[in-house]
């Protein structure tokens, strides 16, 4: 097992290094003068976008301005952001920490509620709650989220003004403390109502799916023979044996948690990492592109491996699996 | 060297009047404290107004510095750190007479700061100071409220330029001197200016919160204890937040057109031009053929109804396009010359054009094919494209869309001149010779750099009145040359002014004062009803 999680970050070294090798290039590739967006629409005075250019290494040719990089990541520097005139790291730290705060709460709610309606609808197939959790779940997968974040500031923030539009804080107020922390929770609720709307429903139909097929193994019918509960033989026996592809997507999702709240961030104005890269884009900053590719890439890795350990960790089979080969 | 007295007159009189235009439209009395909210989007690169042309930049950064002077309702130019000046009457030597006015590190603001400014930091960084900067001959610092700028040829817009919000901010120099401007900290993140806020937090991708400077120079002023400015890139954002009441203002670069209806009858809102006019043009490419046929480009103006376009496009905001010209820059403008008047939609007439400069329609109806360059990402600019497309394939010209992100069509436009036809914004900058004269002169056809003369079109009769009426002592003066190079641009049309683009800022009911200006540097004198 142990020598398993070293090959796996093993491998993880040249996998990251690669994506930052390729998204480095591509994004170079992509027209677009990071200067311009620095400078502004305006012809500039003789020498000052030569100054700017140079100052940020981009008169140098890309092979060089490529093995630059590399050298400074290897170093744990990964660059100055042209258009927020500041290191990378702190950046997107920065931003990645408001990101995770919608992100946690969301998928965690979405887990427990996904897997919960799974298991209230599974053993019920076919019937009216099952019917409706289906239904419920293709919805909240199908409705675009960008659209719902709309709706849901129309209705709760101006037609009932009971929760923020956007923002993290309320800017009229100068808060520290837990009134600060409350207002700050205060303004989560809808964009993590958002985000949980999405991923409950994809952990839902995944989960049913699952918990189905578990249903219908021969251990049910053991345990049923024997005489436990219903309550008992879903959530000692079938749930244990239906969280693989459970497990699988929530890791997946968590993996990709850093980026995938992008519109909602948008919708809300939440200032994390999505928001920082949609900006990034448009300002062409390399350097916040590659270095939230190369933060991401890293989660995701991350989240792969802890899956991969959840996997030994609920079932025996993959453990003893593990231990043959390893 | 003094002014006569026409000219202390005039500055006097534009105060006086700017102090009308505030007090107008409200009987209220001012009222002190609380935080107004404006809504931009995205972060400022950097707090320092006079590096960078990005509207982040500029109105962050005219929350903390002042100009010389600043823009009154209408553009009047009013008296900002520099109380009064005059003007010598061969126009080549500016003296300006300060306020008694501090940093907001306690130290002196005087005209040493001034000159350092417009010699080491406008002139150098400053793309829209890059004009009045070449001017500058010598500044002189006879005391240290007064400043003398000696020019080496008569600029018609030297006043103009002066203003925060054209790279001219006062900047401290004990702070700058003999550092890299783009690298000091009070350019990056700590601030020293000398405006009616200062900063107090920047929360990237949040917020920037600034707190009333106590020490402001204009006494009584300013009214707000605070001022958010809040980062939302997302139009849809904006809109709701200020319906919700989050916000109280959105700046025009971020108000989009599509939200005009909704705000437009609502009293809880205000909208108002705020901004220098603007203009949605179509530039051709008049370097080959059949673009480079004067009667080509004449026919494709004439089969375009421009009030169709206003109408179902910009959804009725701004008017149909008057002329090379912006009608709105009144003094400048030449009534004689009026699209509508001169080519008013008539498609029959529009063959006939086309006909008669030898593009006949072949077997399948077509006469020939334009590529059309824009950006979908502008609004309405993909429904303008699909207008456009229509109307002139009517007229048999067989229209091709190439919707492309902006920095390619950045690219394609001004760096590689791969276009028939294009769709771009130009901003007037409120002068002709800032902001007109760069789509017409031949010395702006230079390859590679954005928004000058990219249709190729150079003729130097019109190169000749546009430097007479950028170096004529006077307004009236200077007309009398604009008057003449409009009649040429409109008999030759480069390019197509379709659209006066209403620049619209939007504001909450709550907020007041602040309307009471153009532009963006009117937040000293901003309150909050409630």
């Amino acid at each position: 097992m142990r020598r398993y999680v070293l090959a796996r970050l093993a491998w993880a070294g040249p996998i990251v290094l690669a994506i930052v090798i390729v998204t480095f290039l591509i994004i170079h590739v992509v027209p677009g003068d990071p200067i311009q967006a620095l400078v502004g629409d305006f012809p500039t005075p003789p020498g000052y976008a030569e100054q700017v250019r140079k100052d940020f290494g981009l008169d140098q040719p890309l092979a060089t301005q490529l093995w630059l990089y590399l050298s400074n990541l290897a170093q744990g520097n990964l660059g100055f952001s042209f258009s927020n005139r500041q290191p990378v790291l702190g950046l997107v730290l920065d931003r990645a920490k408001y990101t995770l705060l919608l992100m946690i709460p969301a998928l965690t709610f979405a887990a427990i509620l996904g897997i919960t309606m799974a298991l209230a609808a599974a053993p019920r197939a076919g019937g009216l709650i099952d019917s409706g959790i289906t239904a419920l779940s293709v919805t909240g997968f199908s409705i675009p989220i960008f659209w719902l974040g709309q709706i849901l500031v129309i209705a709760f923030a101006i037609q009932l003004p009971w929760l923020p539009a956007q923002g993290m804080v309320s800017a009229r107020l100068s808060l520290e403390g837990w009134p600060w922390m409350r207002d700050v929770l205060w303004h989560m609720v809808l964009p993590v109502f958002s985000i949980t709307i999405f991923y409950v429903a994809m952990v839902a139909r995944v989960a049913r799916a699952s918990v189905l097929e578990a249903l219908s193994q021969d251990f049910v019918l053991t345990a049923r023979a024997k005489g436990l509960s219903q309550r008992t033989v879903l959530w000692q026996h079938v749930l244990p044996n239906a969280m693989i592809p459970v497990v699988t997507v929530i890791g997946y999702n968590f993996g990709h948690s850093l980026t995938g709240a992008i519109l909602v961030e948008t919708v809300f104005a939440w200032p994390g990492l999505g928001n920082l890269f949609i900006t990034s884009i448009g300002n062409r900053d390399y350097p916040v592109l590659v270095g939230i590719f190369l933060v991401s890439a890293i989660a995701v890795v991350i989240a792969n491996l802890i899956t991969d350990i959840l996997y030994a960790a609920l079932d025996p089979r993959v453990r003893s699996s593990y231990g043959k080969n390893a | 060297m003094r002014s006569p007295n026409l000219l202390r007159l005039a500055a006097c009189a534009a105060l006086v009047a700017s102090s009308a235009a505030i007090a107008q439209g409200t009987t209220e009395q001012p009222r002190y404290g609380g935080t107004a909210v404006a809504a931009i989007g995205s972060d400022p690169g950097a707090l320092n107004p006079n590096i960078t042309v990005g509207v982040p930049d500029v109105f962050t950064g005219c929350i903390l510095y002042d100009g010389l002077v600043r823009f009154a309702e209408g553009f009047k130019i009013v008296p900002s750190l520099a109380k009064s000046w005059t003007i010598s009457p061969d126009a080549l030597t500016y003296t300006f007479n300060l306020n008694k006015a501090n940093w907001h590190d306690g130290k002196p603001l005087t005209s040493e700061d001034v000159k350092f400014t417009f010699l080491e930091v406008s002139s150098k960084y400053g793309s829209k100071f890059n004009a009045p900067g070449a001017a500058i001959k010598e500044i002189l610092t006879p005391d240290a409220q007064t400043v003398v700028i000696k020019l080496s040829k008569p600029f018609g817009p030297f006043l103009f330029s002066m203003a925060c919000e054209q790279n001219a901010a006062i900047l401290p120099a004990h702070i700058f001197r003999g550092t890299d401007v783009l690298k000091n900290p009070a350019t990056l993140t700590k601030p020293i200016g000398s405006g009616p806020f200062m900063l107090q937090e920047w929360v990237r991708g949040s917020q920037l919160t600034f707190v009333k400077n106590p020490n402001y120079w204009a006494k009584g002023e300013p009214f707000l204890d605070r001022l958010v400015v809040k980062i939302m890139p997302d139009p849809g954002a904006r809109i709701l937040a200020l319906q919700a009441g989050e916000v109280d203002y959105i700046d025009q670069y971020y108000f989009p057109i599509s939200a005009f209806k909704v705000f437009e009858k609502n009293p809880k809102f205000s909208l108002k031009e705020v901004n220098y006019p603007s203009d949605d043009i179509i530039i051709l490419n008049t370097r080959k053929a059949p673009l480079n046929n004067v009667k080509v480009r004449q026919a494709l103006m004439i089969a375009l109804d421009r009030n169709y376009i206003l109408k179902n496009v910009f959804l009725g905001s701004g008017q149909a396009g008057a002329g090379p010209f912006d009608s709105r820059i009144a003094w400048s403008y030449n009534p004689a010359v009026h699209y509508e008047k001169l080519y008013p939609y008539d498609r029959a007439k529009a063959e006939a054009l086309l006909d008669e400069a030898g593009f006949k329609k072949g077997p399948d109806g077509t006469r020939f094919t334009l590529r059309l360059s824009f950006d979908p990402g502008r609004g309405e600019y993909t429904s303008w494209a699909q207008a456009i497309q229509r109307f002139w394939q009517a007229a048999g010209i067989k229209v091709s869309l190439e919707g492309a992100e902006r920095p390619v069509v950045l690219k394609k436009v001004y760096g590689d001149y791969d276009f028939d036809a294009t769709l771009q914004n130009y901003s007037t900058s409120g002068d002709p010779a800032l902001g007109i004269a760069r789509a017409f002169h031949s010395a702006s056809i230079k390859q590679g750099t954005n928004f000058n003369n990219a249709s190729g079109y150079s003729n130097p009769q019109v190169d000749e009145l546009f430097d007479k009426g950028r170096d004529a002592p006077d307004q009236a003066g200077r007309a009398k040359f604009y008057f003449q190079v409009q009649e040429i641009l409109a008999r030759d049309l480069p390019t197509l002014t379709v659209h006066q683009q209403a620049q619209m800022g939007a504001a909450g009911e709550n907020l007041r004062g602040m309307w009471q200006a153009a532009a963006y540097q009117w937040w000293n004198r901003a309150w909050l009803r409630k």
